[in-house]
């Protein structure tokens, strides 16, 4: 959960990652978070979080100074810039993949597990370019869990 | 200040859903299913949210749909004893005209939040928040005395349990689904207030801005 302290603290089940805690002290395993912990911060110290969107195995946010990170996947056990120097309209998560929705209108994102049957675990660690026609509208909401993704366009 | 955090986006589109295919989500025979296709008719849709075998969605006039896998009453649309899928939206009927703004979906549970901040939920018995229902299939109103009458601003379906914020920030959670969060301290059929949430915020002197339970 995000706090107004600007801070997200995760528990449970830290599937492939998602909590972001592996470097905080006292955190001893990747796989479950028996109390609430902060998201590991060294990378943005001083900067609030100020959104954030999460699903199966994958998380991402965003600062107040518009930078993004991520985590989760079975790759980035702790908060991770995302690779993208454009600006974002929107973050998105899905089952094991996240993205953002850029400033050119275009859908950026990790793991091809979002428009594809693929593995959970995210091999190719290069930023994919959505070139579905029908999602080249105008964004409103995009997301899913589980097995089903869905994009909600103008 | 919570306000600005409720997912409500008030631009409406229409709906492309893509992924497993077996439940239609909404356009049967419409293409290759990890390729985004259109569900038809529905132009004006607000909000979504998609649960394991089923989605739903509200569309402007505060209507809801929902469609997939009907098992446990999932959909709501009180077709329980029909062990099967809908593949196309359906419309679901609340009883009292409540207006609502959200949905969502859990793996065999639904819950919705009306403008007033009342929780309405249907699906597994055990997931309601409501003890002895008679139909399960057909939105339930989770008693607002539940939340100690205060209005709810979020709501999250996970992994057969609940969780929802109110408007003086409490946490809530139920659901049968609890038990398997490791040490979780709470075990309960019916909302009660997380008290290990309550001491993570007391501690900080913070607000919850955004929650997610995932299961």
């Amino acid at each position: 959960m995000l706090l107004d302290n600007g801070r997200i603290y995760c528990r449970g089940y830290n599937n492939g990652g998602i909590f972001g805690a592996r470097m905080n002290p006292l955190i001893i395993s990747d796989n479950i978070l028996f109390t609430f912990s902060k998201i590991y911060d060294e990378l943005f110290k001083g900067e609030k979080i100020v959104d954030f969107e999460a699903s199966s195995n994958s998380l991402i946010f965003r600062t107040e100074t518009d930078k993004i990170f991520y985590t989760g996947m079975f790759v980035k056990y702790q908060p991770t810039p995302f690779p993208l120097n454009k600006k974002a309209k929107k973050i998105f998560a899905t089952e094991s993949s996240v993205g953002v929705v850029a400033e050119d209108g275009k859908i950026y994102y990790l793991n091809e597990k979002l428009i594809d049957d693929s593995d959970f675990v995210c091999k190719d660690k290069r930023l994919f370019i959505c070139e579905d026609d029908n999602l080249n509208s105008e964004i409103i909401d995009i997301g899913g869990s589980y097995h089903l993704r869905y994009a909600l366009v103008k | 200040m919570l306000s600005k955090v409720i997912k409500n986006t008030f631009a409406t589109g229409h709906l492309l859903t893509w992924g497993q295919t077996t439940y239609g989500w909404g356009r049967p025979n419409n293409g290759h299913p990890w390729t985004p296709g259109t569900v038809a008719n529905f132009n004006d849709i607000e909000s979504v949210s998609t649960g394991q075998y089923h989605l739903g969605f509200v569309t402007k006039d505060h209507s809801v749909y929902t469609v997939g896998l009907s098992d446990n009453g999932r959909l709501g649309q009180g077709n329980y004893s029909q062990s099967g899928t809908s593949a196309l939206p359906g419309k679901i009927s609340f009883g009292d005209s409540a207006s609502i703004t959200s949905l969502s979906c859990g793996s065999r549970h639904t819950l919705a939040l009306s403008s007033a901040g009342n929780v309405y939920s249907w699906g597994h018995p055990n997931t309601l928040g409501v003890i002895g229902v008679a139909k399960n299939d057909i939105p339930i109103l989770i008693p607002p005395e539940s939340f100690q009458n205060q209005k709810v601003v979020r709501i999250q379906a996970a992994r057969d349990f609940s969780v929802a914020l109110t408007e003086q920030n409490k946490l809530y959670v139920w659901g049968y689904g609890l038990s398997r969060i490791p040490k979780w301290e709470q075990q309960s059929l019916t909302p009660v207030i997380s008290s290990e949430v309550e001491q993570l915020v007391h501690k900080r002197h913070a607000k919850i801005k955004k929650f997610f339970a995932i299961g």
